[in-house]
C-alpha cells in the first residue's frame, strides 16, 4: 500500500509537470503566431448590436482604425471611454471598433450612452461571442488596443500593391 | 547551534519572522513609496487625476498588504514543510512534520536577509526614479538582464535564481542535519530533490500562469 502510495505520487508530480510544461509550450507557440497575425488588420468578423456580422478590415482605408476590447465593467475601460467622448472630435479622425465580449446590448448601449460614445463619428461596437478576440488578437486584457494604419505609398486607395500595414498595440 | 535553534518555539520564530519581513516592507514603503516616486513612474502613461487615484487607493489598501505578509509567510514555510515531508517520505525516513515545519520556518530567516540586503543596496548603492527600480531582486541573475527586454515569463524564475536561494538551500539541508542521522551532503541531496522538485513545479506553474495572463 504504501509502496502503491509512492508511485501514486511520483506519477501525479511527472503527470502535473509535463502538463504544466506542455500547456506553457504551446501557448508560447500560439502567442508567437498570433504577434505575427495581429501585425496586420486580420479578415475577421464580430457580431453588431443589431446582429449582423461586421469585418474590421472593411471600414474607410485612408483612416486609422482603433481596435478597443473593452468590458463595461472595467473600470480603465470606463475611464477610457470617458476620454473618448471628451475628445469625440479627435477620434472621429479614426475609425473607432470597440469589442466586448457576449454581454447583453442593453448594458452595452448604456456604457456608450454614459461616455457620449455615439458623440465619435466612426465609432462602431460590437460584441465578441466565444473568445473569437483572444484567437485572433492574442489577448483578453481588459481594455486592449490595437491601432493599424495602412501606408499606401502612392496616396490613393486605388493602387493598392503596394500597401504595408503599420500596427500599434 | 543547530540544536538551540530547533529548540526554538516555533510560533516565537514564526512572529519574529513576520516582524522583521513587516519591518522592512514598511521601511522601503516609507523611504521610497512618495507620491512623486508614482508621478514620477506613470507621468508618461496617465493623467494626474488617474494617479492621484492611484495613490489614494494604494494608500488606502497598504495595511490589507501587510495584513497577508502572514498568510504568505505560512504558506511558504508550508510548501517548503511539504515538500520536505513528501520528500522523506518518499525516501523511507520517519520525520515529523512539526519537526519540518519549524526548520522550514528557520531557513525563511534567509528571506529576511534578503530583504535587508535589498534594503541597504536601495539606501546607499541604488537611485530610486521609477517603481521598476523597486521591483529589483539582489543578487539575482535578473539583475544580470535589462528587466525590460526579458519575457514577462521568464521574469520570476530569473529573479529566483540568487544567493540567496542558494543560500536557503543550504541553510535547509545544514538544519535538516540537526534532525535526522544524514550528512550534509546527504541532506543538500534531499533538498535538491524534494524541495528543489517542488520549486520546479511552481515555476512552470507561474510561467503557466503568466503565458495565460498576459
Amino acid at each position: 500500500m504504501k509502496i502503491l502510495l509512492k508511485y501514486l505520487i511520483i506519477i501525479a508530480l511527472l503527470v502535473v509537470g509535463g502538463w504544466l510544461a506542455t500547456q506553457t509550450y504551446q501557448t508560447v507557440q500560439a502567442k508567437k503566431e498570433i504577434g505575427k497575425r495581429v501585425q496586420t488588420l486580420q479578415h475577421c468578423s464580430f457580431e453588431s448590436l443589431n446582429g449582423g456580422q461586421i469585418f474590421v478590415d472593411e471600414f474607410d482605408k485612408r483612416k486609422p482604425t482603433v481596435i478597443i476590447y473593452f468590458n463595461p465593467e472595467c473600470e480603465h475601460c470606463q475611464y477610457e471611454a470617458s476620454e473618448i467622448g471628451k475628445e469625440a472630435e479627435q477620434f472621429a479622425k479614426a475609425n473607432m471598433i470597440l469589442i466586448t465580449p457576449n454581454d447583453s446590448v442593453k448594458r452595452v448601449e448604456a456604457f456608450a450612452a454614459k461616455y457620449q460614445l455615439w458623440e465619435v463619428d466612426n465609432l462602431t461596437i460590437l460584441l465578441d461571442h466565444g473568445k473569437q478576440f483572444k484567437n485572433r488578437f492574442g489577448t483578453a486584457v481588459f481594455p486592449s488596443t490595437f491601432i493599424y494604419f495602412l501606408l499606401l505609398p502612392y496616396d490613393s486607395i486605388s493602387k493598392r500593391q503596394n500597401k504595408s500595414w503599420f500596427t500599434y498595440h | 547551534m543547530i540544536n538551540y535553534l530547533l529548540g526554538i518555539n516555533r510560533w516565537m520564530l514564526f512572529f519574529l519572522l513576520i516582524f522583521f519581513i513587516d519591518f522592512t516592507s514598511l521601511a522601503i514603503s516609507y523611504l521610497y513609496l512618495t507620491s512623486s516616486l508614482y508621478y514620477q513612474s506613470l507621468g508618461e502613461q496617465l493623467t494626474v487625476d488617474r494617479i492621484a487615484k492611484l495613490i489614494e487607493f494604494s494608500q488606502k489598501w497598504q495595511w490589507l498588504g501587510y495584513l497577508f505578509i502572514p498568510i504568505v509567510v505560512l504558506l511558504r514555510v508550508s510548501f517548503t514543510t511539504i515538500c520536505l515531508y513528501t520528500g522523506f517520505f518518499l525516501a523511507n525516513f520517519k520525520v515529523r512534520f512539526k519537526d519540518l515545519f519549524k526548520v522550514a520556518l528557520l531557513a525563511d530567516f534567509v528571506f529576511v536577509l534578503a530583504g535587508i540586503v535589498k534594503l541597504v543596496i536601495l539606501i546607499f548603492f541604488k537611485e530610486v526614479n521609477t517603481l521598476n527600480d523597486l521591483q529589483f531582486q539582489p543578487l539575482s541573475i535578473m539583475e544580470v538582464f535589462d528587466r525590460t527586454k526579458v519575457d514577462a515569463m521568464l521574469l520570476y524564475p530569473l529573479s529566483l535564481i540568487s544567493v540567496f536561494e542558494l543560500l536557503y538551500w543550504l541553510v535547509l539541508a545544514w538544519l535538516l542535519t540537526g534532525l535526522v542521522e544524514k550528512s550534509f551532503g546527504n541532506s543538500l541531496k534531499t533538498v535538491a530533490t524534494s524541495y528543489g522538485t517542488g520549486l520546479a513545479l511552481w515555476v512552470l506553474f507561474v510561467m503557466f500562469l503568466t503565458v495565460n495572463l498576459t
